[in-house]
């Protein structure tokens, strides 16, 4: 699994590559609170090239939506392949999490 | 894939990739299974094992867990999961909603959520040393 980053001036393009399970998901928890801890709080989270993703995962990500909105920032996940999209219908998270088709629908959140 | 197919690995969640790749090359050999569907099965699968590695086994890479897999007659899917700590009960646990959660930073709970809601029959057999939590997935188009 692999996390990397495009810094853009008022947000940055998170790119989850590979499979995110309980092994790997302190991955995403350490770049976001990176990001977080450096002021950035508008994500755009590529899921393009995310093959998969468990609960442990998910969880990572959750955990930093309160902290966004509380600091009216904004995170954004585009391009989830059907089959990752599906898990997050399966909690429910499709309906409280802000999910477009891709990735310049997702940048337009961010230059409005 | 009717033949029974069995992996034992070692409490470490390293491991899990490799549980990943075996339940997915078994149901490879299923010709009904669709991506969003094998996606579902793999990560049932997944999310038992990372909470019997997690939870029951404290990540001790000494102690083991087996998996097996098999499809009956009435194109049934069955997996079990051999775990040597004590049972959870994943059948009757109830996760708290999901937008509480999130409020609160919390993210315990949802693999075993995502057990109950992908997989059709839950059992959990319990004996002296270990338990084994057996699982049947219906094989027919994925849940929305």
């Amino acid at each position: 699994m692999n996390v990397q980053l495009n810094d853009f001036e008022n947000y940055t393009t998170v790119y989850l590559i590979g499979e995110i399970d309980a092994s790997t998901s302190i991955n995403i928890q350490n770049a976001l609170q990176n990001l977080l801890d450096n002021g950035q709080k508008n994500i755009h989270i590529n899921c393009e090239k995310l093959e998969y993703i468990s609960s442990a995962g998910l969880g990572a990500l959750m955990s930093f939506v309160e902290e966004i909105e509380n600091s009216n920032g904004l995170m954004v996940f585009s391009d989830l392949k059907p089959k990752v999209l599906n898990v997050f219908q399966l909690l429910g998270l499709d309906q409280i999490m802000k999910i477009v088709d891709n990735h310049q629908q997702a940048v337009t959140f961010f230059q409005n | 894939m009717t033949n029974m197919a069995k992996l034992t690995i070692n409490c470490d969640l390293k491991n899990l990739e490799i549980i990943r790749d075996f339940i997915q090359e078994n149901l490879s050999e299923i010709p009904l299974t669709c991506d969003i569907t094998a996606n579902q099965i793999v990560l049932a699968v997944d999310e038992a094992c990372a909470n019997s590695i997690i939870h029951g086994n404290h990540c001790d890479a000494r102690k083991e867990l087996s998996v097996e897999i098999y499809k009956d007659d009435l194109n049934d899917l069955h997996i079990n999961l051999y775990d040597s700590s004590p049972a959870y009960d994943i059948k009757s646990f109830k996760m708290k909603n999901i937008k509480e959660k999130i409020k609160n930073a919390e993210n315990g709970g949802m693999g075993i959520c995502l057990i109950q809601k992908i997989m059709d029959e839950i059992d959990i057999e319990r004996y002296p040393d270990f338990c084994v939590y057996k699982f049947v997935k219906h094989l027919k188009d994925p849940i929305k």
